[in-house]
């Protein structure tokens, strides 16, 4: 049995924006295992998903597979690749199977296999399952409802290690798989290998957004990670990097509720024992870390869901007139209503929504906002308008941008026009969807490789 | 009686910055660089979830989770957004301009004499 395994981790978004080289070919000289990249976040919000369409420039993509897959084939080594094309949806897994075969053929590689794995859901299956078995609300908050069903385009179940480690035990040199938790993709190998489960997914989890676990922040530069039967190892391949016992804990806790516990596929990681400490002054020695595997020996997967809400159009508008911005909740609510009155027909928030960013003023924290006197001399509106009728999105972005121009409040000195206007009606052509998150749910699985809801497909490459 | 002085919370913390934590909540961190700083400043008990709810003028219960994490010397506080990220009229997609009315928490402080600190 292995000692130790190391793993490069070069990107925390394979295809946001191109790994860096210089670090990753000083990490590819080291004595690696095994490569692996998460794709894959609902960071990018719902549009991808339920559009299903590419969140990224084929070329960068194409780029960051080029590196890893050249390094894996050159040295023999198996590489795991999670959530394809960001969202993992069928579609997004044979993309990519189609960009590992294109370099092949380009660099004239050796004869390899890939290891396909989908999680894209059957929408009328998952209705049918939902009867049987309830599903429980995971960041939604309730069960999941046949309405909830039909308003989703597309849904994903997301694998843990399970599913890739059958794909690497039966020969995959390289995984390619749909919606996957971003820890396993670093986990699989070695668990598959006998190392401990829980130090395993600590690595994961420490090590999937490559250098945003070292300090000073960076982004893209490569990171080794080694794991022993006792603890792992961070180190930065970028010389002015430093994994210290500090950044890896802060690092922990990114982007998730509880540093804590981490809820997995069949379990927890708890780090309510991990031990972080320096091996040398850029090198971190995390351990302690465990996987409690779930109490009643269930298996659940976390189900994710989008779909379409209805066209949307946006108008931009902005205020100098310091009077005017004095007055601006006034210009609001008044522009609100006259899109009341001309419409009067239909129901704002069923045929139509209609928001208003405001820049300046709350544009960005909306509700959450604490400041409520503005200090600025000028303010920028954005205008959003969602509807099914994409017709009457665009009439009510219109009327509103033209309802600024004649804005009436106190104070008033001008008469030709009260807000500026980007180009006249050009913002309304991009012609646009809207999308919602649907499902945040988790599914029971009586076996992890359940056949409805993980495939896999093996296929060859190369020559 | 002599009145303490206080500092900004952005003299005392390495980081202070905001993210989605999944879809629908906002996680918010305050992370110090030096283990003495950390534990002057958890000791004070200025920052609660309740001084966190009244800065964002939030109820107390869409305060989900307040957590001192020691390993990471950081005030680790999560919140129910008001909107699902990337909804319609959602305005902060990665949820991470959230942190800003954290700058405003002042903290009783006092510099040990002679020594000059840098961003006071």
């Amino acid at each position: 049995m292995r000692e130790r395994l190391s793993v490069l981790s070069s990107t925390g978004n394979l295809g946001d924006t191109p790994i860096e080289e210089a670090s990753f070919y000083e990490g590819i000289k080291r004595d690696l295992d095994y490569l692996a990249a998460d794709a894959g976040s609902s960071d990018l919000g719902p549009t991808f998903l339920g559009s299903d369409s590419p969140h990224n420039p084929v070329e960068w993509e194409k780029h960051d597979l080029e590196l890893l897959l050249l390094a894996s084939r050159a040295r023999g080594i198996p590489m795991v690749i999670g959530s394809c094309r960001s969202t993992g949806t069928d579609s997004g897994v044979d993309f990519f199977v189609e960009l590992i075969r294109e370099i092949a053929v380009e660099h004239s590689l050796g004869r390899f296999r890939i290891a396909a794995i989908y999680s894209e859901l059957d929408l009328d299956i998952l209705k049918e399952r939902m009867e049987r078995e309830q599903t429980l609300p995971l960041e939604a908050d309730e069960p999941l409802t046949a309405s909830d069903v039909e308003a989703t385009d597309h849904a994903t179940a997301m694998m843990g290690v399970e599913q890739l480690m059958v794909a690497l035990s039966r020969g995959a040199d390289v995984v390619l798989a749909g919606r996957c938790c971003d820890d396993a993709v670093y986990a699989a190998y070695p668990i598959l290998h006998g190392f401990d489960r829980g130090l395993a997914l600590h690595l994961g989890k420490a090590i999937e957004c490559a250098s945003l676990v070292a300090t000073p922040q960076r982004v893209k530069e490569s990171v080794l990670g080694t794991i022993t039967r006792d603890a792992f190892y961070l180190e930065p391949m970028h010389p002015e990097q430093r994994v210290t016992p500090h950044s890896v804990a802060a690092h922990s806790m990114y982007e998730r509720m509880d540093p804590y516990t981490q809820a997995v596929p069949g379990g927890i990681l708890d780090m309510h024992r991990t031990r972080y400490e320096a091996h040398t002054d850029r090198i971190a020695r995390v351990s302690g870390s465990q996987f409690i595997p779930s109490a009643d020996g269930t298996y659940s997967v976390k189900l994710e869901g989008a779909g379409c809400v209805g066209f949307r159009v946006f108008h931009i508008v902005g205020i100098r007139d310091t009077i005017a911005v004095r007055h601006i909740e006034k210009i609001l609510a008044d522009t609100r209503n006259k899109v009341r009155d001309v419409f009067g027909d239909k129901a704002e928030g069923k045929d139509y929504q209609l928001f208003f960013h405001t820049y300046g003023v709350d544009g960005v924290m909306g509700h959450l906002e604490p400041v409520k006197e503005t200090g600025s001399h000028e303010v920028g509106i954005v205008i959003e308008v969602v509807s099914p009728d994409q017709e009457l999105a665009i009439s009510i972005a219109k009327l509103a941008k033209f309802r600024f121009f004649y804005a009436q409040y106190p104070g008033q000195r001008n008469s030709s026009g009260g807000g500026a206007a980007i180009l006249t009606d050009e913002p309304l052509l991009p012609k646009s969807k809207a999308y919602r998150w649907t499902i945040d749910h988790l599914l029971r699985l009586d076996d992890p490789l359940d056949p409805e809801v993980f495939r896999f497909r093996y296929l060859e490459a190369g020559r | 009686m002599v009145a303490v002085p206080s500092v900004p919370i952005t003299s005392l913390a390495r980081t202070v910055r905001s993210k989605n934590a999944k879809t629908r909540h906002i996680t918010l961190e305050i992370i110090f660089d030096d283990r003495t700083t950390y534990e002057r400043v958890k000791a004070t008990g200025i920052i609660t979830a309740e001084s966190i709810a009244g800065l964002y003028r939030i109820p107390r219960e869409n305060i989900t989770h307040f957590i001192l994490f020691d390993p990471g010397m950081a005030i680790k506080i999560t919140m129910r957004r008001p909107r699902v990220s990337g909804d319609p009229g959602e305005s902060d997609v990665y949820g991470c301009q959230q942190y800003a009315p954290l700058f405003q928490i002042e903290i009783p402080w006092q510099w040990p004499d002679g020594i000059i600190q840098e961003g006071q």
